[in-house]
């Protein structure tokens, strides 16, 4: 009863306060980085012993590898940077960087520093790295929302990245990749887009973890499915619809993490959206689950094609677990920001096939002593 | 003597993250207890878990149990024989009343299986084998069978397809019992190509890892009331369980040894449907040429052939869909076999319905037989 109540409290309270939506903001630049790299699946197959049949059901082709002198922070980089083009603003007038990532360089510094002082932000900034396994960077999105719209800020600059770990021969080898995405948030003016409205949902779900001092993270196996990913995200979903009042097919597109080509179609079809709203948001396929970037770039990807008007539905997730979800409205301003960098479309077509042993070295799996 | 099986409670076999050992056990129990009216007059509970110790961190989960479901007082005691452990609790109960130690019995089958990783489950699940010979080499729990398939593939030039067809009747079997972990249907050929867990067995020929827990009233002539049916025999052996010591592999001999136990001290004719022990599609064709039902070899073309399924001659063999699809929640499987059976007889099994079915024949065995149970059970 005491569960029903609260829902119908919730319900007339969305509907009487209506103006009350947000707080809102505006996506001023968006940006991607895809590292050049790709293994494809097979050879991992290969290398384990695994069946075809162990990855086919995926929906995974290659995953993206990060060179040996990449990692995290100049992937960050490279995203930022195509979001500042396109954003067209000093970078000093950025006034806080959240850096989503579960494979950061160092445990203790800050990587959000290098970035920003790479970037020409530093030193009037508010800089920090953000830990919620792949929802970190929607965290700092989120949390970058709020403090533009109350004024504490006047842009801000939200990046996921990451170059996942997986323990050798484990099932997450198959997916665990590495790519970017970035945004600046700041006022609904002269934005691209708007986030009219977003809804968090997080609950103490262990199904994907790694201690400070292990290499690899370990997962609790079908733990991650049903009770983690699709618990959050369609709890989050539909906390969003309700007080929105938007209904499924409101939207022109979709995009939810993807820790693989199946989950998010999974998902977006159970919650009632069906495969055109997400075709465009998927990047999974193609490069693997790049984490911290996942859905962002899903996003990066639909803002790179979106027209003034549409809507979009945006809902990562982090293990642990919890799950955001954005409400979008893209305005005119986007069209003249798109052909400033590169797209997502331009990375995904940049690549290079590469075997196990290239990979092994690009990802430090070979121990050399120096 | 016999003794009657009054009231039962299942619960769908699968991953139930969000319930504990106990959980899962005062479910089915109070299933059973509503069935029969009252937890009164209930003097005995015959827990039956292999894994507890190792999935649960609990040991004398029956003791534990007894009070969490509120019948704190009575004796407990928790069976275990791998997975014979159900069936084996369901023979102590009898024993129990036939001693009159006891008037009414609970016995509960429950298991958990994904409190870990699976690579734990499997590491636990290699403990049902010899260990001297077995775990020791961290040789893995479907080694075995693998062997024994190999081997019977061999021996009597019986192609693999042909074995697949097995599994196939399971799944079909198992769409339509809404207590089974796979409820779908597979293709014959699909079989071969799913992955290898121990050549040549392959995912799809491997009982499916999932937690269970099944409950019996098992009571007196003297105190039921209501009965769903009777079990009128059980019998067991123990047996060498180990294919390499054995003149004849492709026999369970512990299996043979109970079963004309049982056909000594009661009429094993005119059986309408058996519950057996699959845990790898091979088990099945041994197990019904170890009791005579196909001639040695033979029994995979008979199954091809749609013998023991719906459509066949009777026996009817699985109609839950078996430990393939059904699932295997080792410690309550042999439960869930007698509940199953016990509703079969008196009409109220709500899969797949065995025409007239008045007599059932339970098999369960651990691993390729150093423990085997066969239960005769008849309408009332």
């Amino acid at each position: 009863m005491t569960k029903r109540f609260y829902i119908a409290i919730f319900k007339i309270n969305a509907r009487r306060c209506w103006h009350l939506h947000g707080p809102k903001a505006g996506i001023h630049g968006w940006g991607a980085y895809i590292p050049i790299y790709r293994l494809p699946l097979s050879e991992i197959a290969k290398v384990w012993g695994w069946s075809p049949g162990q990855y086919e059901g995926l929906d995974v082709v290659e995953k993206a590898v990060a060179s040996s002198d990449e990692d995290s922070v100049t992937m960050a980089y490279e995203a930022a940077l195509n979001a500042i083009k396109r954003a067209r603003i000093e970078p000093k007038k950025i006034g806080a960087i959240f850096f989503g990532t579960e494979s950061k360089p160092y445990a203790v510094k800050p990587s959000a520093t290098i970035i920003g002082e790479a970037l020409g932000i530093t030193p009037y900034t508010m800089a920090s790295d953000m830990e919620f396994a792949c929802r970190a960077g929607s965290e700092g999105l989120r949390s970058l929302i709020g403090m533009v719209d109350s004024g504490l800020i006047e842009f801000g600059l939200a990046i996921g990245s990451d170059t996942a770990q997986a323990n050798p021969g484990d099932v997450l080898e198959f997916t665990a990749a590495s790519g970017a995405a970035a945004f600046v948030i700041g006022p609904s003016e002269n934005a691209s887009a708007i986030v009219e409205d977003s809804v968090t949902f997080v609950t103490d779900t262990p199904d994907f973890w790694r201690r400070a001092t292990q290499p690899y993270p370990l997962h609790g196996e079908g733990f991650t499915g049903e009770p983690a990913y699709f618990y959050h995200i369609e709890n989050a979903v539909r906390a969003l619809l309700e007080k929105t009042g938007l209904k499924p097919g409101d939207f022109d597109y979709a995009i939810f993490h993807q820790p693989n080509g199946k989950f998010p179609v999974k998902v977006g079809k159970g919650l009632g959206f069906t495969i055109d709203q997400m075709k465009d948001g998927l990047v999974t396929p193609m490069i693997g689950n790049t984490y911290n970037a996942s859905a962002l770039m899903g996003l990066a990807k639909v803002l790179d094609k979106a027209r003034p008007g549409e809507k979009i539905l945006l809902a990562p997730f982090g293990s642990g677990a919890g799950s955001d979800a954005y409400y979008i409205r893209v305005t005119d301003s986007i069209e003249e920001r798109k052909a400033l960098a590169p797209s997502v479309g331009d990375y995904l077509d940049r690549k290079v096939l590469i075997d196990y042993g290239m990979y092994s070295k690009a990802r430090s799996i070979i121990h050399v002593i120096k | 003597m016999v003794v009657y099986i009054e009231g039962v409670g299942l619960t769908k076999v699968g991953r139930h993250y969000g319930l504990s050992i106990k959980d899962l056990a005062a479910q089915v129990a109070f299933n059973a207890i509503e069935q029969v009216g009252e937890p009164e007059g209930i003097d005995y509970l015959i827990f039956s878990s292999a894994l507890a110790p190792l999935q649960d961190n609990q040991l004398d989960i029956a003791g534990y149990v007894s009070s969490y479901i509120g019948l704190r007082g009575i004796r407990a005691l928790n069976v275990e024989a791998g997975e014979a452990s159900g069936l084996a609790a369901i023979s102590i109960a009898k024993s129990l009343l036939e001693s009159h130690q006891a008037d009414k019995v609970l016995v509960i089958g429950a298991e958990k299986l994904t409190e870990y990783v699976s690579s734990k489950a499997y590491k636990q699940l290699q403990m049902l084998y010899d260990s001297d010979l077995r775990s020791f080499y961290n040789i893995g729990f479907a080694a075995d069978a693998a062997l024994l398939m190999r081997l019977y593939m061999n021996t009597y030039d019986v192609d693999r397809e042909t074995l697949s067809y097995w599994p196939a009747l399971m799944h079909s079997n198992a769409k339509e019992n809404p207590y089974a972990m796979l409820r779908f249907a597979i293709k014959p050929d699909r079989v071969s190509k799913s992955q290898i867990l121990a050549d040549p067995i392959t995912l799809l020929d491997a009982y499916p890892i999932g937690d269970g827990a099944a409950a019996v009233i098992v009571s007196s002539k003297d105190v039921v009331k209501a009965p769903l049916a009777k079990v009128t025999a059980i019998e067991s052996s123990t047996g060498l369980g180990e294919i390499e010591l054995l003149d004849d592999p492709l026999i369970f001999d512990s299996l043979l040894n109970a079963y004309r136990k049982l056909s000594s001290i009661a009429d094993v004719s005119q059986i309408d449907f058996m519950e057996i022990h699959d845990s790898f599609t091979i088990v099945a064709p041994i197990i019904l040429e170890s009791i005579g039902l196909a001639e040695r070899g033979k029994a995979p073309e008979l199954i091809a052939e749609g013998h023991f399924s719906l459509n066949g001659d009777k026996p009817l063999i699985n109609p839950s869909g078996g430990l393939k699809a059904r699932g295997h929640p080792i410690g309550a499987t042999g439960v869930y076999q007698v509940a199953e059976s016990a509703l079969q007889i008196s009409g109220e099994f709500s899969g797949i319905k065995v025409d007239n079915a008045r007599r059932g024949l339970v098999i369960s065995l651990n691993g390729l037989g150093s423990n085997s149970y066969v239960a005769l059970l008849e309408g009332v």
